[in-house]
């Protein structure tokens, strides 16, 4: 096993009182696995995400654990756990037009990644560099290594980050929103690049989506969250097959399909973090939401072998 | 009695403005300043221009609690009535460089074309003389003088409020009201009071703070180089023009001056920055 | 021709216009004061027809756009006529003032960014706490601080109590530290203030994010990746600022008895000695004209993206 979070809790204090952002977490991670973790914006999923990479700013409170290669991630010294970051654990964001250095090539970036973490020489470091921008299909990886952010498109960039997020091979990658913010075009051309990539290195990945059908095309296990808590976990076939949660089959009706069908928005909205509902969070756009929904919240139960789900109406 | 109706948005500013500490401490030093100035022949205990040459150059005491100057006049009452001074000056010159900029910034800006070239290029050539040069450099023709030093002041702050003005008045120009109102045939004059003005007044207001500051400093330094207001007239920066005499025996000269124009210009630096965070409210951190 | 030499080329035309406006306007000075041309530049016992003759030898008889050009075409040579009074040449009073001036305001330019970029780091790195309000109380009293106060205040200190540094003249570099120190103070609040604001903006901007993501330690990502960017905007607020000390020199030199231009240009009002205010205001104008443009071409080199636009 690579990851293990248990009961995650992250908290923070604003003006209109405390967000709990994420609710009591749990999952397993094995190693060369890709978990999708979908839910809409507010769900909690990026800072899932944060979390497990320890960048979260001080004044965020974060509780439960989070084992990673017999390491204890929460409450680790900044030292210790920013000599992961980059190394063992890898992160590329939503948004390659503003998360790459503007005065800086994209070599320097690389290159500074890889002598923070590796002993070794320039030339090293660039030639690994130059052989990942190969590897991520980037045109002329001599010619963007010495290219600035700007002067490449968006797509471009992020086929950067994910080079520089593999190229020390980690152990785990995580993806927040990665094609999120790139024309749709682009989108597919990515997603094919990171299933590709995926079966090329050892690494475990958690890929953060809003949309159910990428989750589909990158997941091994998919996770899916609402208003801080994790609503249902399954193999992507078991969820595929057979959503059990009402949100997970909102969410199917949700999405966009080439062949037919209309779109069904789940009617509501996320729910405030600052005060939940009581009871089962999900109730308030619940279509089969009855007393004990609005009442008592539901534990993430084992219905089937490896199949999770947190609903009153299940089993 | 006549009650205030105030939308919500104003009412949410001004509760803004009273709780932000730099506004508080700032409009305190300011209301100070401006009673100064408003009150000074009741509040001052002598006459700033009368002195007597036998108490020349006396160190604080209780008669003259700031001490006299070489004319034996009382400094307590010169700095009370260089406030008025300053007050003169800093206000009068800012209205005078508001109420043009906005009229030629307001215009440039709406009207456009070769209009707006010229006078952002005379506006280019203005800003190119650094700080108080541009006001020595009028202060060079004019000669000095009270009446002089507000001229020299006024322009230099003049294409400061051209620029603000002109580049807000770009914004509004394009939106959309603006173009409805022309198109329902709403007068050039009509959209310029309702529009533009409105949407300039913040920025405005702010740097009128900040610039009153930086005018106060102008002027002092003019008058401290002699360039300014003459004597007998009480001037902080012209009390201080020959301090280098007395810098060992009587610093008591030029130190009160001092004090009185560094926490006035304080004063409405905080008043200027507290207004920007309450009106600007992105710049906040 | 590449992005970068397009854009200096094209920076540096843009700044023509402006000079040649600022030599109109400084040009246009003597025949903007009350009186006769020829009579204000005459010696004050002149006659009539001495008055007549200087008229005539400086042109003052010809049309307006003519002595422009002579103005000018003795300008570009450096030269400015004569001192009304001194009898030296304009540029003999006017060169040796200003690199004077020049050595100061680039000291004073030194304090200022050395102290003003460091008090900015430091406050931005803990925002909202004590460091950061004194910083930024600290800051907010430079810019308030009169500049001639400010110099009075340090040569009651450094040269009344302590005796250590001169109090004015010139001559030796010891002459130098006070009047540099005092503007450069004052460099310092503004160019504290611009880093902070600065440095916060890109510390909180996704490429810092990124790089602290991928491991790269503090020191690389606070004052390579952030303070590269923060610098930027900062380069141009120590360009206004530069002009700014040459001007405020004027203060500071005439506290501290400090022969540089500004204290020139100021006893030649006085003397209506018109031709060195004419050349003084005329080449500080131009000195921050040329630094503006230098700053803007700097810009360009350090941010790469400035060259498209």
């Amino acid at each position: 096993m690579l990851l293990k979070v248990s009961d995650l809790r992250v908290s923070y204090r604003t003006d209109e009182g405390i967000v709990r952002a994420v609710e009591g977490v749990s999952f397993t991670l094995e190693r060369r696995k890709t978990l999708a973790v979908v839910g809409e914006s507010g769900s909690g999923k990026s800072t899932l995400a944060l979390a497990i990479i320890g960048l979260l700013p001080r004044s965020v409170e974060v509780e439960g654990s989070i084992r990673f290669l017999d390491m204890e991630l929460t409450g680790m010294k900044e030292e210790e756990i920013r000599k992961l970051r980059g190394d063992r654990i890898t992160i590329v964001f939503q948004e390659p037009m503003t998360a790459l250095n503007p005065v800086f090539t994209v070599g320097r970036f690389m290159k500074d990644i890889y002598l923070t973490h590796r002993e070794g020489s320039e030339e090293d470091a660039l030639s690994l560099a130059m052989e990942w921008l190969g590897k991520v299909k980037v045109p002329g990886p001599e010619k963007v290594l010495n290219s600035y952010p700007h002067e490449l498109s968006g797509g471009m960039r992020q086929r950067v980050l994910i080079a520089a997020s593999l190229m020390l091979e980690p152990d785990l990658v995580l993806m927040d929103e990665p094609t999120s913010a790139l024309d749709v075009s682009v989108q597919a051309q990515i997603l094919r690049l990171i299933a590709e990539l995926k079966s090329q290195v050892s690494a475990s990945f958690i890929f953060i989506t809003h949309n159910l059908g990428v989750a589909a095309a990158v997941g091994d296990e998919i996770a899916v969250m609402y208003a801080g808590k994790l609503v249902e976990l399954a193999s992507k076939r078991n969820l595929f097959e057979e959503p059990l949660h009402p949100y997970t089959k909102g969410l199917m009706k949700a999405v966009p399909r080439i062949r037919g069908g209309g779109v069904e928005p789940i009617p509501g909205s996320v729910p405030s973090l600052v005060n939940p509902p009581k009871g089962c969070r999900f109730h308030p756009r619940c279509p089969i939401a009855d007393e004990r929904c609005r009442e008592e919240e539901p534990e993430l139960r084992e219905i089937r072998p490896g199949h999770w789900v947190a609903c009153h109406k299940v089993g | 009695m006549l009650r205030l109706e105030l939308d919500p948005a104003t009412r949410r500013t001004l509760r803004r403005a009273t709780k932000n500490r730099n506004i508080r401490v700032g409009g305190a030093i300011v209301a100070i300043f401006v009673l100064m100035g408003l009150l000074a022949p009741f509040i001052s205990p002598y006459d700033p221009t009368q002195g007597n040459l036998r108490d020349s150059l006396l160190p604080p005491c209780r008669k003259y609690p700031f001490g006299t100057d070489f004319a034996g006049r009382d400094i307590l009452s010169r700095v009370i009535w260089g406030a008025r001074t300053s007050l003169i000056v800093s206000t009068v010159s800012v209205f005078i460089a508001v109420i043009a900029g906005v009229i030629v910034g307001g215009l440039s800006a709406y009207v456009g074309g070769w209009l707006d070239e010229v006078v952002t290029r005379i506006m280019d050539i203005m800003l190119s003389f650094p700080d108080i040069l541009l006001a020595l450099f009028v202060a060079a023709i004019v000669g000095p003088g009270l009446e002089n030093v507000i001229v020299a002041v006024a322009l230099y702050n003049f294409p400061q409020f051209v620029r603000i003005m002109r580049g807000s008045a770009l914004q509004v120009k394009e939106m959309e009201y603006v173009e409805a109102a022309k198109a329902i045939g709403e007068s050039n004059a009509s959209i310029f009071v309702r529009y533009l003005l409105p949407n300039s007044l913040a920025p405005i207001v702010v740097h009128a703070t900040l610039r009153t500051a930086a005018s106060i400093l102008t002027a002092a330094g003019l008058s401290f180089l002699g360039l300014g207001v003459q004597p007998p007239i009480p001037e902080w920066g012209q009390m201080m023009s020959d301090a280098r005499t007395y810098l060992v025996t009587a610093p008591h000269v030029w130190v009160f001056p001092g004090i009185a124009l560094f926490v006035t210009v304080l004063g409405f630096n905080l008043l200027g920055d507290g207004l920007n965070d309450v009106l600007n409210p992105r710049t906040e951190v | 021709m590449s992005d970068l030499a397009r854009y200096v080329v094209r920076r540096i035309l843009l700044a023509i216009p402006t000079l040649l406006g600022v030599s109109v306007i400084v040009f246009l000075m003597i025949h903007m004061l009350p009186g006769d041309p020829a009579q204000l530049l005459a010696p004050p016992e002149a006659t009539i027809q001495e008055v007549e003759i200087i008229r005539r030898r400086l042109g003052l008889d010809k049309p307006l756009w003519e002595q422009y050009l002579i103005f000018m075409s003795n300008a570009m040579k450096g030269e400015f006529g004569k001192s009304l009074f001194t009898g030296h040449t304009v540029s003999e009073l006017l060169w040796p003032a200003y690199l004077n001036t020049l050595t100061l305001s680039v000291l004073a330019m030194g304090f200022g960014l050395v102290i003003g970029v460091l008090m900015g780091i430091y406050a931005a790195l803990r925002p909202n706490t004590v460091r950061d309000q004194a910083v930024t109380s600290l800051s907010l009293f430079g810019i308030s601080m009169p500049v001639f106060w400010l110099g009075l205040i340090l040569i009651e200190i450094f040269s009344v109590w302590l005796r250590i540094l001169p109090s004015g003249g010139s001559g030796t570099p010891r002459h130098l530290i006070l009047p540099s120190l005092t503007l450069g103070l004052v460099g310092a609040a503004y160019v504290g203030r611009a880093t902070r604001a600065s440095m916060l903006e890109v510390l909180s901007q996704e490429y810092v994010r990124t790089a602290k993501a991928y491991g790269l330690p503090d020191r690389l990502v606070i004052y390579v990746y952030a303070l590269r960017n923060a610098l930027i905007p900062v380069i141009t607020v120590a360009g206004l600022i530069f002009g700014y000390m040459m001007a405020g020199a004027v203060l500071t030199e005439t506290v501290f008895s400090f022969p540089g231009l500004g204290r020139l240009i100021v006893n030649a009002i006085f003397a209506r000695d018109y031709p060195i205010v004419q050349a003084g205001i005329l080449v500080v104008a131009t000195t921050f004209v040329a630094i503006n443009t230098a700053v803007d071409i700097l810009y360009a080199f350090i941010n790469p993206r400035i060259r498209l636009g």
